[in-house]
């Protein structure tokens, strides 16, 4: 079925590409809302890449790796957002951040740690942990999609994973001082 | 004890984003652009005998071009015939070297134009409405690539061509934007599986491409109903790409050559390039623990990885060194870039990092305190991540706040602030500042806003000042800087030996329920001043 309407869509049939896009273009924004922690900009981001799927479209030689491929022009739409961030020098984090409240439940706990940890995180680490973790994709198809060796992207994983486990750590250990400097 | 982080952070992910709804209004904006758009035609895809007759008009002398040009645009934009294939052609250079105005060729073809569209003939004109100024401004193409791709296939008959970061900047005006043209048919032999640069081979020889500005512009007017024209435009100094190979192997002699001066002691300063902000209030310029580790331990040996590249275009890569000290008991990791920098081309770059973000250097895991000068460097501090100076624009002339998003926070938030000559608390936005620090602390505790105990002396960095520890009475719209009201606030006031400012204020403060906690935080702050004569 995707083969079909991928081809549809490569003779210039837009009802095929809508077909194609509406089922994908929640999960893409999702990919793009970790990625740069910024609605607005995670919002230009698909925009950008749907735009860019559909003039280019014709070349994608394999039906097969439609996600793949869509999920690398996110990527590097998402890095042009980011640049664009960069340059105005605005990093005013927009990202929907649930206030701390009363529930200090291990889940919400849990959550808010992770959610500082992967802040903490350079992009390129988000981009490989968001293409491992959230979209599910291999370290062998993110290579490919980035276009860096496959041992590259392991490491880049690696890396990641490292680096937001120093975080955690980091903050259970403030976690802990702090609590025992109230209780102190 | 962090057990099955994966598996926490795919749940994470999942729950955080789940019910994520891409906006309907921005789907239907993107899909009634995308029904507008041409799509670009396969790599294989012929040219029709009416693109080749284009590429004789092209091939024709300057003087009848304008004329053959104006015939053939006088039609319309033409359409290419699918149907009658011929292989694509080894890339043909443009003669064409420059022209003026397009689709419209003069004011008054672009005014009768403007008209037609005001008097809503909008279908035929709709796409030269569409340009983001906002991307275009930056050299740019950003989402109103149809000017552009409508001007390179009718007028230059680039098949295949494509915009790029690297290639966008040269000192041209807001509204020039460049592109390059790529070959068709052929993959990239270079970078055959960059995503960017795979399928855009040069086509001049194995690095260069054709390159072209384009100047897109309203000339006659200039709101969101005015139609866009390409103003000018013109093939300019050929872009290049570099080989991967060759940047490889220079980036890989640039590195080892640093990285051996770090281990012999000395030299390495001069091979390397810094980025990242030098004014007032940003990190010194130097690379962190450059010889040594923070406790003086010299460098024993190192290693590196390569974390990306080489990418497409210049051939940019990314390493992650590693330098170890005391039998590898001290590991200090950095991350380093190969990079473009300006007219010195491809050089080795330390990423100084900036505000809040993360620096780049790590001891053993920890983030390495970054060194920050401030008052022309009469004072500097140390900040280790997540705290740092506030971004540029939240800087003033006299006020540099330190930051960061603290562990038990959901936000940043000001941890101190350093004031050069600040003015008394309360209504002393017009008063002058005070000439020393006893004549601001005799200020300050006269005033209602601040009530807390008498000025104690202190030492930071070897310098004598006064502590006043107290409460936010009222809320203050200038002078020293204390919120919020009801909180408790820690002033440290310093007399400066000469140099821009005569004194130095830091004010710490909280509500009451956090002070104590980002004193803490403050303090190593505080305790890593030092000041420096002018």
């Amino acid at each position: 079925m995707t083969r079909a309407l991928v081809e549809a869509a490569q003779r210039g049939e837009h009802s095929a590409f809508e077909a194609l896009v509406i089922p994908r273009v929640d999960r893409l924004f999702g990919v793009a809302r970790l990625i740069l922690r910024d609605v607005h900009l995670a919002e230009d981001a698909v925009q950008e890449a749907l735009i860019k799927a559909w003039r280019e479209l014709p070349k994608l030689r394999d039906a097969d790796r439609l996600d793949a491929w869509l999920h690398r022009l996110l990527v590097n739409a998402c890095a042009d957002q980011g640049r664009k961030r960069r340059r105005v020098s605005t990093e005013v984090d927009l990202a929907i951040v649930e206030p701390a409240g009363a529930d200090v439940t291990g889940r919400t706990a849990d959550r808010d740690q992770l959610e500082r940890g992967f802040r903490r995180l350079g992009e390129d680490q988000r981009v490989a942990m968001v293409l491992r973790h959230y979209a599910g994709f291999s370290a062998e198809e993110i290579a490919a999609m980035l276009g860096i060796p496959v041992g590259t992207a392991k490491s880049r994983i690696h890396y990641a994973t490292e680096a937001l486990r120093a975080a955690l750590d980091a903050d259970s250990r403030a976690s802990i001082a702090l609590i025992d400097g109230r209780t102190a | 004890m962090i057990d099955n982080l994966e598996r926490r952070v795919s749940v994470w992910m999942e729950d955080r984003e789940a019910g994520t709804h891409f906006p309907d209004r921005i789907l239907a904006a993107t899909f009634q652009q995308t029904r507008a758009l041409r799509q670009a035609r396969h790599l294989q895809r012929s040219v029709s005998p009416l693109l080749r007759s284009w590429r004789l008009l092209i091939a024709a002398s300057a003087a009848g071009m304008a004329v053959a040009l104006a015939g053939v645009l006088a039609g319309g934009v033409p359409q290419r015939d699918p149907g009658q294939a011929t292989p694509s052609p080894t890339p043909v250079q443009s003669v064409l070297t420059g022209g003026g105005m397009w689709p419209q060729r003069s004011l008054e073809e672009l005014r009768a134009a403007q008209q037609r569209f005001d008097a809503g003939e909008t279908l035929s004109y709709a796409w030269q409405r569409w340009v983001d100024w906002g991307q275009v401004a930056q050299n740019h193409p950003g989402n109103s690539g149809e000017i552009f791709s409508r001007f390179i296939e009718a007028v230059l008959g680039w098949e295949s061509f494509t915009w790029h970061e690297e290639f966008a900047h040269r000192d041209f005006d807001g509204g020039n934007v460049l592109f390059v043209r790529c070959a068709v048919g052929v993959v990239n032999p270079l970078y055959p599986d960059d995503p960017d640069g795979g399928a855009c081979a040069p086509t001049l020889d194995a690095l260069r491409y054709e390159t072209v500005r384009i100047h897109v512009a309203q000339p006659e007017r200039q709101d969101s109903n005015g139609l866009w024209v390409v103003a000018d435009w013109e093939l300019i100094e050929p872009a290049a790409q570099g080989d991967p190979a060759v940047v490889r192997a220079e980036a890989t002699a640039q590195l080892t050559r640093f990285l051996e001066a770090r281990v012999d002691g000395t030299g390495a300063d001069g091979l390397i390039d810094l980025r990242g902000g030098d004014g007032d209030g940003d990190a010194i310029q130097a690379v962190p623990l450059l010889y040594a580790t923070s406790t003086g331990a010299a460098y024993e040996r190192w290693e590196y990885d390569v974390v990306t590249g080489p990418v497409w275009p210049n051939g940019d890569m990314r390493f992650v060194v590693r330098l170890f000290a005391e039998d590898g008991a001290t590991v200090v990791e950095q991350v380093l870039s190969y990079d473009e920098v300006g007219a010195d081309g491809m050089r080795l770059v330390y990423d100084l990092g900036y505000g809040e973000t993360a620096p780049n250097t790590l001891e053993n895991g920890d983030f390495v305190p970054v060194e920050y000068a401030y008052l022309d460097g009469l004072v500097t501090f140390r900040a280790a991540y997540p705290l740092g100076p506030s971004q540029e624009e939240e800087r003033t002339s006299d006020w540099l706040a330190i930051s960061g998003q603290l562990p038990f926070d959901d936000a940043p938030r000001r941890i101190l602030a350093f004031m050069a000559d600040p003015r008394p608390i309360g209504p002393g936005c017009g008063a002058p500042a005070p000439a020393d620090a006893d004549a601001l602390a005799r200020s300050i505790a006269a005033d209602p806003s601040f009530a807390g105990a008498a000025p104690a002396a202190v030492t930071i960095g070897g310098r004598s000042g006064l502590q006043m520890d107290g409460v936010v009475a009222l809320r203050t719209s200038c002078g020293v800087l204390l919120e919020p009201v009801g909180g408790r606030a820690r002033l440290y006031l310093f007399d400066l030996p000469g140099g821009s400012a005569r004194v130095l204020g830091i004010a710490i403060s909280a509500d009451l329920d956090s002070f104590e906690t980002v004193l803490e935080w403050a303090m190593p702050i505080v305790d890593s001043i030092e000041f420096h004569t002018p």
